[in-house]
């Protein structure tokens, strides 16, 4: 794929719609997963000071360890709150992501109806393949801590350094093989928005595109989780330099650079799903002929 | 929509149901494993006060050694004036009076870890009264079984709740005075606790007269327990610590500070001569209190001679894993020893040490030894690290929490430096007044550690600076009120409660004395209380004294206050009113008084500020107006509360007690301010939200 036409496709108000709502629904879960424990925060005196809660961002961090000191018990409950209330999202979120994929793969922008119909199609298969993809992510990080047990042992032979060198070459290994059931299992996404298949048959034709060109698809996924991590702490680098604490255009500064930072992972996943979509074949297709995804049903609508 | 919804084949209903049943089951382990986990590692940094101060007597009571009416730390004499002779350090002790000298020749059996012994103790009769018994300290044998004080326990009351893997031991084999077999006279003597064999008596056959030196012949083996906390072996490392029979210190009046082996306690002992010989596996390299005279090799086997005065203890570590690192700091060879892969540790106790060994002699004066041997323990022997000995220290730390900004390699090391003077120059009891060591030093560390590396004395990542401020001052705050800070080490609940009070405390106490009263003349009463009574025994009497000398009978009885009552203060703005301002109006005898029609005030207020809890305090207060005014008042802390009438042309809208935080003692800093419209909080709204945003994009769809 040619990259400039790539971004233009990307780009295309269809597939520009589908972004910012999957952006802007993700923002708003985020908000009702982060509501109890602001409100923690903001309900600890902390906001009756003259600096509000600039405060907690203060060199030193005296009164963001007092306030975690005296509101703990609250912060642990709201934390378990959010994490219920990431669950639940986390399930609604799956309707504008299968809307996001639906639109990537069309050829054309597609009327809302169309779009919400077609989605409602993927949504159980999608659901499917997000619990084994959990499932797949905890087994493998089980391995990986069996695996670092048994390897304990050995450690009191090696200098600390390369004992503790062995455990991080050990946890990034476990990252990159988490990442890599992330990659088949958007594959297998991609097999279903394309063919419409069940879920595991989806899978099944993920696994024999990893098996058959394994190498373009894993170079343009850890290329967007490289990139989109790589954003996210130039980001913090960037707004922890910008001391939000030293008056409000640096907040709304920061706030704005938040903001960019969230939609561009949000752009950047787009990006890797329509190279996976293109990386798996179409009914019809022959293995080598995976290139352009064209949508399986066309759009009355459009 | 719908219609598709009803659509659905079954088997997309059951995928559905099967993700769905997934997602939650690992929903459920996450709230019911990791949460309570996470919440219980917070809980451990901040800990909940003990509940009342009954239940704090109670507490620990199994494990508490029996009262010892002779055991008397402060001497009874009140202290003399010290003047400021010693605001410098003309008039400083070069010498320690030798009451308890030893002449000793180990062996270490690196396979067995046991150290065999013998040699000379010469003990001087420096109290007033003729001396017909001998108490001693048999430190090692508190890991001997499991009926000691130490390990009776089954929980582990020591600062790192470890117990010991493998039993220790010293056992007296010979011990002889003027041709006189004395071993028959040596029996265990923890009173009331017959178990317990850490603590000994001998009988003299004859009094030694006050003045009088009694010369002893000694030969024992010691057998390292694993490593529990300041002693022991791992693999081929030893810390040997607390190795040698070692006599109890005998006051001026006569009487012994003699006590079981507690595991929140630690040592007290008097300064002497120590001419120490190891012999040692050639492979091992060695660092030991004291000067190295001489080393020889013999065969597998190398012997060294170590020499040093004016000490009261003597510790040493072998192990062929050492690196070394040497340097000159101000006037002292300082010697790291440390493993493979500790480079940049090393180097960061250096440049800790470069800073602070100067900035300690300049204000508790000059440090007189010409050594100092810092001793990273490797990570299996973790427990051994951050203990102090004279003129040996121990720190700890994983190689790589430098590189993460993590400032616990430093911390450590500062804290035990600060020890050489809080422990080591001035050798008050650890075990009945801890605070006079552990709370002096934390404040010395403190002042160091701020000064050196500001708020990010504790953690430094990037623009996230969390300051060992910030968290001892919390840590003290949560155990407001729990306890006294000047109790004996073993009438603490535990170690967590006796780090909060001793440790964290002490410090704030006098970190508040010094913001509210003067930083200088606070580190003025300490020099002073340091130099004085240097190579000397001074309990909480001497330190009172210079702190009332400096300053006043008001600070000095609220640091007596705050030291050995469970007292606390609270500061809180509970009200701000304003309203705007109208003739008195009503039934007057006479002509109504009224102001003059042109100075009437727009606004008339009131500010109501508490002050809960025993320590009484100044305070400044400040008010704001609706256009941004600031006016500062001050209270000088009497009485529980204080009212604050305004007259102005502006809206009283706020009040802030203590705006610089110089009462870091207050307990609670989130009432201190109040405000008629709280700021909206939208920064820590943002931040939180972006926050949830990321773990949605990592853990979400």
């Amino acid at each position: 794929m040619n990259p400039a036409s790539g971004l233009r496709t990307l780009l295309a108000p269809g597939n520009r719609r589908a972004i910012v709502l999957f952006w802007l629904c993700r923002l708003f879960a985020a908000w009702l997963v982060a509501a109890p424990l602001a409100a923690v925060f903001a309900g600890s005196g902390i906001r009756s000071y003259p600096q509000g809660d600039a405060l907690l961002f203060e060199p030193g961090s005296v009164l963001l360890v007092e306030v975690v000191r005296l509101e703990l018990p609250a912060l642990v409950g709201a934390l378990r709150v959010g994490l219920w209330i990431a669950l639940a999202t986390a399930v609604a979120l799956l309707f504008p992501l299968v809307a996001l994929w639906v639109s990537l793969a069309a050829p054309a922008r597609l009327g809302w109806g169309t779009l919400a119909a077609r989605s409602i199609d993927h949504v159980p298969a999608f659901a499917l393949l997000g619990g084994l993809s959990l499932g797949a992510k905890a087994l493998f990080a089980l391995v990986a801590l069996l695996f670092a047990t048994a390897l304990s042992g050995l450690s009191s032979r090696m200098s600390e350094p390369t004992a503790d060198g062995t455990a991080l070459a050990l946890g990034l290994a476990t990252l990159l093989g988490m990442g890599a059931i992330d990659l088949v299992f958007d594959l297998a996404r991609a097999a279903r928005i394309r063919s419409g298949v069940g879920a595991l048959a989806a899978l099944g034709v993920a696994l024999g595109v990893g098996r058959r060109q394994p190498l373009p698809p894993a170079l343009a996924f850890y290329a967007a989780t490289g990139a989109s991590a790589g954003g996210v702490l130039v980001t913090a680098a960037i707004v922890g330099w910008l001391h939000v604490e030293r008056g409000p255009a640096r907040f709304a500064l920061a706030a704005l650079l938040h903001l960019a930072m969230s939609l561009a992972l949000v752009a950047v996943r787009a990006w890797w799903l329509r190279r996976a979509l293109s990386c798996v074949p179409a009914p019809g297709d022959t293995p080598a002929d995976t290139v352009a995804p064209p949508d399986p049903t066309p759009d009355p609508a459009a | 929509m719908g219609e598709r919804l009803v659509r659905w084949r079954a088997e997309e209903r059951r995928q559905l149901w099967i993700a769905f049943g997934v997602t939650l089951a690992a929903a459920l382990l996450l709230d019911t494993f990791v949460l309570p986990r996470a919440a219980a590692a917070w809980t451990a940094l901040a800990p909940a006060p003990a509940e009342t101060a009954s239940s704090h007597d109670d507490a620990g009571q199994a494990l508490r050694p029996p009262s010892n009416p002779e055991h008397t730390a402060a001497p009874s004499q009140p202290p003399a004036r010290i003047g400021p002779d010693y605001d410098d350090d003309r008039h400083l002790a070069r010498r320690a009076r030798p009451v308890a000298s030893y002449d000793l020749a180990a062996r270490l059996d690196a396979e067995r870890h046991t150290v065999t012994g013998k040699g000379t103790i010469r003990w001087t009769n420096a109290s007033s009264e003729p001396a017909t018994e001998l108490y001693w300290h048999l430190y090692l044998n508190a890991f001997k079984n499991e009926r000691t004080l130490f390990l009776r326990s089954p929980f582990g009351a020591g600062r790192t709740a470890q117990r010991a893997a493998d039993w220790g031991y010293t056992k007296i084999e010979r011990l002889v005075a003027a041709g006189a077999d004395l071993l028959p006279r040596l029996a265990q003597h923890s009173p009331g606790d017959p178990d317990d064999q850490t603590s000994l008596r001998l009988e003299l056959p004859a009094p030694v007269p006050p003045g009088e030196t009694l010369e002893l012949s000694v030969e024992f083996e010691s057998k390292l327990p694993s490593i529990v906390e300041r002693t022991g072996y791992s693999r081929d490392y030893h810390l040997v610590a607390q190795w040698f029979p070692k006599i109890a210190r005998r006051e001026a009046d006569g009487t012994w500070a003699h006590f079981p082996f507690h595991p929140q306690a630690e040592f007290y002992a008097d300064y002497g001569d120590y001419r120490i010989t190891l012999d040692v596996p050639a492979e091992m390299v060695v660092g030991a209190t004291g000067r190295r005279v001489d080393e020889k090799r013999h065969g597998a086997r190398k012997v060294l001679r170590y020499e040093i005065g004016d000490v009261h203890d003597f510790a040493w570590t072998a192990w062929p894993g050492f690196l070394e690192l040497r340097e000159q700091v101000d006037g002292v060879e300082l010697r790291l020893l440390f493993p493979a892969g500790h480079e940049t540790s090393a180097r960061t106790s250096l440049e800790s040490i470069r800073f602070a060994l100067p900035f300690f002699s300049r204000r508790f004066g000059r440090y007189p030894y010409p050594m100092l041997t810092v001793v990273h323990p490797p990570e299996h022997a973790a427990p051994s690290g951050g203990m102090e000995y004279p003129t040996l220290i121990t720190t700890g730390g994983p190689w790589y929490a430098p590189l993460l900004g993590v400032r616990a390699l430093e911390t450590v090391t500062v804290h035990e430096l600060a020890h050489q003077w809080f422990y080591g120059l001035v050798a008050s009891n650890e075990a009945a007044y801890p605070f006079l060591d552990e709370g002096l030093t934390s404040y010395a560390e403190s002042l160091a550690m701020s000064q050196l590396y500001g708020p990010g004395s504790l953690f430094d990542g990037h623009s996230f600076e969390v300051s060992e401020a910030a968290v001892r001052r919390a840590v003290a705050a949560a155990y407001a009120g729990a306890g006294r800070i000047g109790a004996p080490a073993a009438h603490f609940a535990d170690f967590q409660e006796l780090g909060a009070l001793v440790y964290a405390r002490t410090a704030t106490v006098l970190e508040t004395i010094g913001n509210v009263y003067g930083q200088q003349k606070l580190l003025t009463a300490l020099g002073r209380y340091a130099r004085r009574y240097r190579f000397e025994h001074p309990g909480p009497k001497h330190l009172l004294a210079a702190v009332r000398e400096v300053f006043d009978d008001h600070v000095a009885d609220t640091l007596e206050r705050a030291l050995f009552e469970p007292a606390a203060v609270d500061f809180s703005v509970d009200e701000v009113r304003s309203v705007p301002y109208r003739e008195p109006s009503g039934i007057f005898d006479g002509e109504r008084s009224t102001r003059p029609a042109a100075t009437p005030p727009r606004f008339v207020g009131r500010v109501l500020v508490r002050r809960r809890g025993d320590l009484r305090f100044p305070v400044e207060i400040d008010l704001f107006t609706e256009r941004g005014d600031r006016l500062r008042r001050r209270w000088d802390g009497r009485g529980t509360f204080t009212t604050l009438d305004y007259e102005g042309d502006d809206r009283l809208v706020g009040a802030l007690v203590d705006p610089e935080r110089r009462i870091t003692l207050d307990h609670d800093l989130t009432n201190n301010a109040f405000r008629s419209s709280p700021e909206s909080g939208g920064r820590i709204l943002e931040r939180s939200v972006y926050a949830a945003y990321l773990l949605l994009a990592v853990a979400g769809p």
